[in-house]
């Protein structure tokens, strides 16, 4: 069973130390919700504050989106760039998000300072809904959910119940193969260093199925999305300056009708752009208002990217991107 | 539907394959006329959202044609075209539209029938599969 | 008088409503676990809840087509009105925080200018609310009692039904929530002492699960003074410019204009817009006013309990909790709301509390 005091206490010390000495501009944490039962994004700024940070099983986002925007940020007109690094308490598939920005040399790796938590995994905030319906709701805040062996015991006032981890484990966690943070400057936690072998095991349900069912699945799936676009914003591999789903010149690629066909087109091209770098980290389908299966059409790629080229997004930052390389090997079979 | 003519677009690369085509042109060489080229200067520019947008726009398939992989006229165009364009059929595949609709091809300038050949068993095939309904907001037949 | 309909007897309610004056009725549908309004022609199960989209878009669209385009040969050269209908439409489920909504929605399309698309829809529709019962609701996020609200409140319904186990508690509000009385028939019944004493307790019951609160005095006052105020750099700094917020309220409203011209024809449609993308307000010089999330977040609060108070006099918020909900990164506007005001030091803030150490 994971210590969470323990891994919440040396985060908060080291969160410390890199602020004291100045060595980072901030840091990006989790912090406790007052009213809610699962974490939210922090910016810690002073010393002082370091004692909101934690780790548990509620840390959902992926906090390297933020370190794009600060990428982004532009200095006022006359003021010296602060070029200090950014702290970020960082999970092993956020620490994957970091390879694949340090690659595309989107955050240099000296502007990025990594506190890699090995944490066991999160839950569903969905999942999670699910389970707590039968607790009064002014409760729910208050719900302390700890790991014991296979099962999630779920606390709430001097009470506890017993989940199988199955029934609350967010899904890209039982796929995932990489516990510990791939890349860091202070690994908090023991972890396994074994890599587990990935199946692919969620995408054979859709792989089955004749291709009109597929296009069935699909039709029904992206027919309820409202093109909120909060897939394409909680994504930190989608950091175009201006997308092109939001131009109107020299050409506007998809009309602004929210319909099966916009987006389908949005879904497929979104899912190309992705190829090769996404890593997984499923933001995408925690976010979706419209709970569409989005990660299944990025995990099948993510599959095919390995089965093809031997690309394995996040893992070695030396690497090439994938669509910015090329094997002369490289396998074209069904090509003419 | 007895008269339905597919509508097919086709990407060819300006060096290879689209002298190809122009010596299938003057070499008298028949093949369907349902192709409608666009002239691109490599494979390699091809963006798999051009290929996206015919379907979306209604067309029926659509082919992308370029240098044989090393003869490339830019070196190394083509490399990255077929990664870029295996994947995308994978991913039309997994989306349950017919991978068949979408195909690459590499034929050279001096392959005049070759590329005669391979529009008129494209044509073939996509009048096999029918008009394409799924993309372009129809009913997914 | 109140009434009672047993629920086995909702699906012949609905053959008469279809068949004597062919009414199209839209309730909330579960579908693959997300609820959303549909046409029906089978009443569902409905224990839902609230939807995921709120029932706004049965009347103002996420995407709808003003005109079409007419074509003589290569040119363009008129435009075509789109058909509409002049049957009834009922929507059979709507919560009261969504029914209020619709009432500020009406003042908005109604106001300096008669939105006729939306007219067209809203005047033939009669509404059926349906009281927030326990268990299902309130939600967590639920804080209507705080906005004017309240789990049986009648504001924006033609009709209020309360869920009693096997019957629904039917209260007539308007001409047309009488209409379906009289459609209807026989298959309502006199409502009894019985009845009416265990719906009273069934509303104080609701009104009291209600968690969350919001004091909306002084908020307004506080906006005022705050718009420079380094509070929104904080609480913004989370945001990702999802939309998400906007997209799921009732009240939101903002739309864009556009013509497509596609497959040879034309058309002009109108498609949902949020403040919160970053092309909102961009300029054609390229200037952006809200060029950071914090300012168009900002924007957000003030529409909501300044500008809107100020132009239709109601607040634009009706606390549904589904922005809370939906938000990705967990802002609340009634932190924020309640921040403002402690930030400007109007009032101790009660809903912000310092993260405390476990």
């Amino acid at each position: 069973m994971t210590d969470m005091k323990a891994l919440t206490d040396q985060i908060r010390s080291t969160a410390r130390e890199w602020l004291e000495k100045g060595e980072v501009k901030y840091i990006i944490g989790y912090e406790k919700d007052p009213n809610s039962p699962i974490a939210r994004p922090v910016f810690i700024h002073e010393p002082k504050d370091v004692d909101r940070l934690i780790i548990d099983l509620t840390c959902v986002n992926n906090l390297t989106r933020f370190l794009v925007d600060e990428m982004k940020n532009k200095p006022k007109r006359g003021e010296e760039p602060d070029l200090r690094p950014i702290g970020i308490v960082v999970k092993p598939c956020d620490s994957k998000t970091i390879v694949e920005l340090v690659k595309e040399k989107i955050v240099p790796r000296d502007r990025v300072k990594i506190i890699g938590v090995v944490s066991p995994s999160t839950i569903d905030p969905k999942k999670l809904n699910m389970a707590l319906k039968n607790i009064p709701q002014n409760k729910r805040k208050d719900v302390k959910l700890k790991e014991n062996g296979n099962d999630f015991i779920l606390e709430y006032d001097g009470e506890s119940s017993s989940i199988p981890q199955d029934d609350l484990l967010a899904d890209k966690c039982k796929v995932c193969v990489v516990h510990t943070p791939v890349i860091s400057d202070i690994t908090i936690g023991e972890g396994e260093k074994d890599w587990k072998k990935d199946n692919f095991e969620d995408i054979k349900d859709i792989e089955d199925m004749s291709p009109d069912e597929r296009w069935e699945f699909w039709k029904r799936q992206l027919d309820r999305c409202v093109r909120c676009y909060a897939c394409r914003e909680a994504c930190p591999l989608c950091y175009c300056e201006e997308c092109v789903f939001d131009r109107e010149k020299p050409y506007r690629w998809n009309e602004r009708t929210v319909g099966l066909k916009e987006n389908a087109f949005y879904h497929l091209v979104r899912a190309m752009h992705l190829a090769g770098r996404c890593v997984d980290c499923g933001e995408c389908e925690r976010v979706c208002p419209m709970d569409i299966p989005i990660r299944k059409i990025n995990r099948y790629l993510i599959k095919r990217a390995r089965e093809r080229f031997n690309v394995f997004p996040g893992i070695n930052v030396e690497e090439d991107p994938m669509f910015g390389s090329y094997d002369v090997d490289d396998p074209g079979e069904d090509i003419w | 539907m007895a008269d339905w003519e597919p509508k097919i677009i086709g990407f060819l690369c300006n060096w290879c394959s689209y002298t190809g085509a122009d010596l299938a042109g003057t070499s008298r060489l028949q093949y369907p006329s349902n192709i409608r080229i666009i002239k691109v200067m490599c494979s390699g520019r091809v963006n798999p959202q051009f290929v996206l947008k015919a379907f979306q726009e209604g067309a029926d398939g659509v082919l992308v044609s370029g240098c044989h992989p090393g003869d490339c006229h830019y070196i190394e165009g083509n490399y990255y075209a077929r990664r870029k364009l295996t994947l995308l059929k994978d991913l039309l595949e997994f989306m349950g539209v017919d991978p068949e609709r979408f195909q690459v091809s590499w034929v050279s300038a001096s392959e005049g029938h070759k590329f005669a050949e391979v529009v008129t068993k494209f044509t073939e095939q996509i009048k096999t599969l029918g008009p394409q309904t799924k993309l372009d907001g129809g009913d997914g037949e | 008088m109140a009434k009672l309909i047993s629920k086995d007897k909702l699906d012949d309610l609905l053959s008469r409503l279809k068949e004597q004056e062919k009414y199209e009725v839209f309730a909330p549908v579960e579908v693959d676990g997300v609820t959303l309004y549909q046409h029906i022609n089978k009443v569902p199960s409905l224990e839902f809840t609230n939807s995921n989209k709120p029932p706004k878009d049965l009347f103002f669209p996420q995407t709808e087509t003003m005109f079409q385009l007419e074509r003589d040969d290569k040119v363009f050269v008129g435009t075509k009105d789109i058909e509409t209908s002049s049957d009834p439409i009922l929507v059979l489920g709507m919560r009261p925080c969504d029914s209020r909504a619709m009432l500020i929605l009406d003042k908005l399309f109604y106001w300096d200018y008669v939105d006729p698309y939306y007219k067209d829809r809203r005047d033939r529709t009669t509404i059926i609310s349906f009281t927030c019962t326990l268990p299902n609701m309130p939600k967590e996020s639920c804080f209507c009692t705080s906005m004017g609200g309240a789990p049986d409140s009648n504001e924006g319904a033609d009709m209020l039904w309360t869920d009693m186990g096997d019957v629904y508690y039917v209260e007539s509000l308007t001409d047309k929530g009488n209409k379906l009385l009289e459609l209807g028939g026989n298959l309502f019944t006199d409502s009894d002492q019985a009845h009416d004493s265990k719906v009273a307790e069934i509303k104080v019951n609701a009104k009291k699960a209600i968690s969350r609160k919001l004091d909306t005095n002084g908020v307004k006052e506080a906006l005022e003074k705050s718009f420079e105020s380094d509070y929104w750099d904080e609480f913004a700094a989370r945001c990702l410019g999802c939309g998400i917020c906007t997209l799921l309220c009732p009240t939101c409203h903002c739309f864009d204009i556009y013509d497509v011209i596609s497959n040879g024809e034309g058309r002009r449609e109108r498609t949902w817009d949020s403040c919160q993308y970053s092309h909102y307000t961009a300029h054609a010089s390229g200037h952006n006013p809200r060029p950071e999330k914090k300012h168009r977040q900002r924007n957000r609060i003030y529409h909501k309990f300044l500008y809107m108070e100020n132009n239709l006099d109601i607040i634009g918020c009706v606390g549904c909790g589904r922005c809370i909900s939906g938000c990705p990164v967990n802002i609340d506007i009634i932190e924020v709301a309640e921040g403002i005001k402690e930030a400007e030091g109007i009032k101790e803030a009660e809903g912000i509390k310092e993260a405390k150490n476990d």
